[in-house]
């Protein structure tokens, strides 16, 4: 049916429109062309949600930045509107860095929880990311999952993380444009991505191959007021899970040096502390 | 909303009642129709990539630019020295100067940027002994270093069949103010080549994150993969020389305005302005994107 727009609505243009006599069954894209026809599209792409109908694909779950040198830092997907078991796949966005000096470096473990509790399966050493310049060989699966609130972890990120301990300014000031004019400030750290399969069956990260770096200062690419050079990275093989459970689903992760996290009661220590930014994305099982 | 009831209207024969929108959108955006008859706008035309399931939509990353390379290879573009010369080399450009101010505005400002992160896939099927340049330009599109700076100058190697040192300065592919037809430009970041010596540069990927950082600005990190021979692929499928930076960029003579005060971009081709050097079929592929701190949706 044709609908002179503009008599309706005391519209002052001259666009007249042919209708749809029905209506879609979910919420759909529409068309004009140049006839003034107007439908609807065969499928039903959203602003929000640009894959098939019914499916969300990737959410924003939670972000946090932890602007001071802390034990450890952690994302969750508390008040997204989401519970754990509700998503089957997560990507871990972050940047992080380590408060220890050059040649006592910071090594950065990675654990997922379901609320308060460490649900880590088994641990695995020099698994994932590892520094071109240390050992090429991977780590062995461990037995028995190292579960401690503070000092458990699953994946062990990479090593020897180290900047110079000089510095006071925090993450923030980084990004201000008023931000510290220090000699000797920086911080060693790493920056990328890690996915984390949540789904029945079993839990277990996902090592992405590209996109993640770190990096550290060293004395000896020192010159003017600043140093450093980035560290090669390994993407290492991934030892398999002998023991994967899914007796729960994790809804936040922590990363951390589990060496000494668990320290001082669970202050930690504060020699081996982070600070940075994580992003928590998740793939919602419904749409 | 006025509710229009189309099927009281010409055959009534529809049960398609509509609820149309009482104002115009101020720009051509994109429309829906629900179940329920509500014919509604997009909120925003502004691109993004990821929302927060429930209650107001955040945006943490924006697409900032693409480009893409066909048969024709890179275009020529200008750009000037510090020596005040002006001449063509040949890439891309992709930066912030193509965004609307109101995106730079609402979600690109200072304090809420945290990285830009450029993707780049391409091929090639003709020999090209240019260096293989990836730059930074400022946010007008211009060479962000325009005098010879040694410390601005990063190398890394993508070369998968060279040694696995890390880069030094790049003192020979320097900014620097030469005569018309011997500049050579680049040097932030550099492959070898693209494919020096050989005849047929492999298919090759570059992934770039530049992050700010006090004091010097800013932190660089690359990795790709890339063959300088037809006969062997890269020694490792992901291996990454990330770039040494090993002086202060944060020179005097830029005026600071922060870190993205400063960056605005990426110049990726050739190094070289002689036109031999531009790769003659250069297929490629960039996409440059922007993280921020997870910021509401600005309703324009």
């Amino acid at each position: 049916m044709t609908v002179r727009t503009e008599k309706i609505q005391s519209l002052t243009g001259s666009a007249p429109l042919t209708l749809p006599k029905t209506l879609p069954s979910s919420k759909t894209n529409l068309k004009v062309d140049s006839s003034g026809n107007l439908t609807t599209s065969s499928v039903s792409p959203t602003f929000s949600s640009l894959g098939k109908a019914g499916e969300t694909g990737w959410v924003l779950l939670g972000s946090t930045q932890t602007n001071d040198f802390s034990n450890g830092c952690e994302v969750s997907i508390e008040g997204s509107g989401y519970s754990g078991s509700d998503i089957y796949m997560y990507r871990i966005e972050f940047d992080i860095e380590g408060n220890r000096s050059q040649n006592s470096g910071n090594n950065f473990m990675i654990a997922p929880y379901a609320g308060t509790t460490n649900i880590s399966n088994a641990y695995f050493s020099y698994n994932g990311f590892y520094n071109r310049n240390n050992s090429t060989g991977n780590g062995a699966y461990n037995t028995g999952a190292q579960t401690g609130t503070y000092n458990g972890y699953e994946m062990y990120f990479a090593s020897n993380f180290s900047g110079n301990s000089n510095g006071s300014y925090d993450y923030e000031s980084m990004f201000d444009p008023a931000g510290g004019n220090e000699n000797y400030s920086y911080k060693g750290g790493m920056r990328g991505n890690i996915r984390y399969y949540n789904g029945a069956g079993m839990r277990a990260f996902q090592i992405d191959p590209v996109g993640l770096y770190c990096d550290e200062w060293n004395s000896s690419y020192y010159n003017n007021s600043q140093g450093y050079y980035f560290k090669q990275i390994f993407r290492k093989g991934q030892t398999k899970y002998n023991n994967a459970t899914n007796s729960s689903f994790a809804d936040k992760f922590r990363i951390h040096n589990a060496s000494y996290s668990g320290g001082n009661n669970g202050a930690g220590n504060s020699s081996f502390f982070q600070r940075g930014m994580m992003t928590l994305y998740g793939i919602p099982k419904t749409g | 909303m006025s509710t229009l009831a189309t099927n009281k209207i010409g055959t009534l024969a529809g049960t398609a009642d509509m609820s149309l929108p009482t104002t115009r959108p101020s720009s051509t955006k994109s429309a829906f129709l629900d179940s329920a008859g509500n014919l509604t706008f997009e909120e925003t035309s502004i691109p993004v990539e990821f929302f927060v399931a429930d209650g107001t939509a955040f945006v943490s990353s924006v697409l900032v630019d693409t480009a893409y390379l066909t048969s024709a290879g890179y275009p020529a573009s200008v750009f000037t020295n510090g020596g005040g010369v002006s001449s063509f080399i040949y890439g891309v450009r992709l930066g912030m100067w193509n965004l609307s101010d109101a995106i730079k505005t609402n979600y690109l400002f200072q304090k809420n940027l945290r990285w830009f992160e450029l993707n780049a896939w391409g091929n090639g099927n003709a020999d090209n002994s240019s260096y293989w340049c990836l730059n930074i330009l400022n946010p007008s599109g211009g060479m962000l270093y325009t005098q010879n700076q040694s410390m601005g100058q990063k190398h890394f190697s993508l070369d998968g069949n060279t040694s696995t040192s890390q880069g030094g300065n790049m003192t020979t592919q320097t900014w620097y103010s030469g005569a018309a037809g011997t500049n050579q430009y680049g040097g932030i970041l550099s492959s070898r080549s693209l494919n020096s010596g050989s005849t047929e540069p492999s298919p090759w990927s570059v992934r770039t994150r530049i992050k700010a950082a006090v004091n010097y600005g800013f932190r660089i990190d690359a990795e790709g993969t890339i063959s300088n021979s037809n006969s062997y692929g890269p020694d490792y499928t992901y291996k990454t020389w990330c770039p040494r930076v090993d002086q202060n960029i944060d020179d005097t003579t830029l005026t600071r305005g922060g870190p993205w005060g400063d960056f605005g971009g990426f110049y990726f081709g050739t190094s070289q302005e002689n036109s031999d050097y531009a790769p003659a079929a250069q297929f490629g592929s960039f996409v440059l994107k922007a993280q921020i701190k997870p910021t509401a949706v600005v309703l324009t």
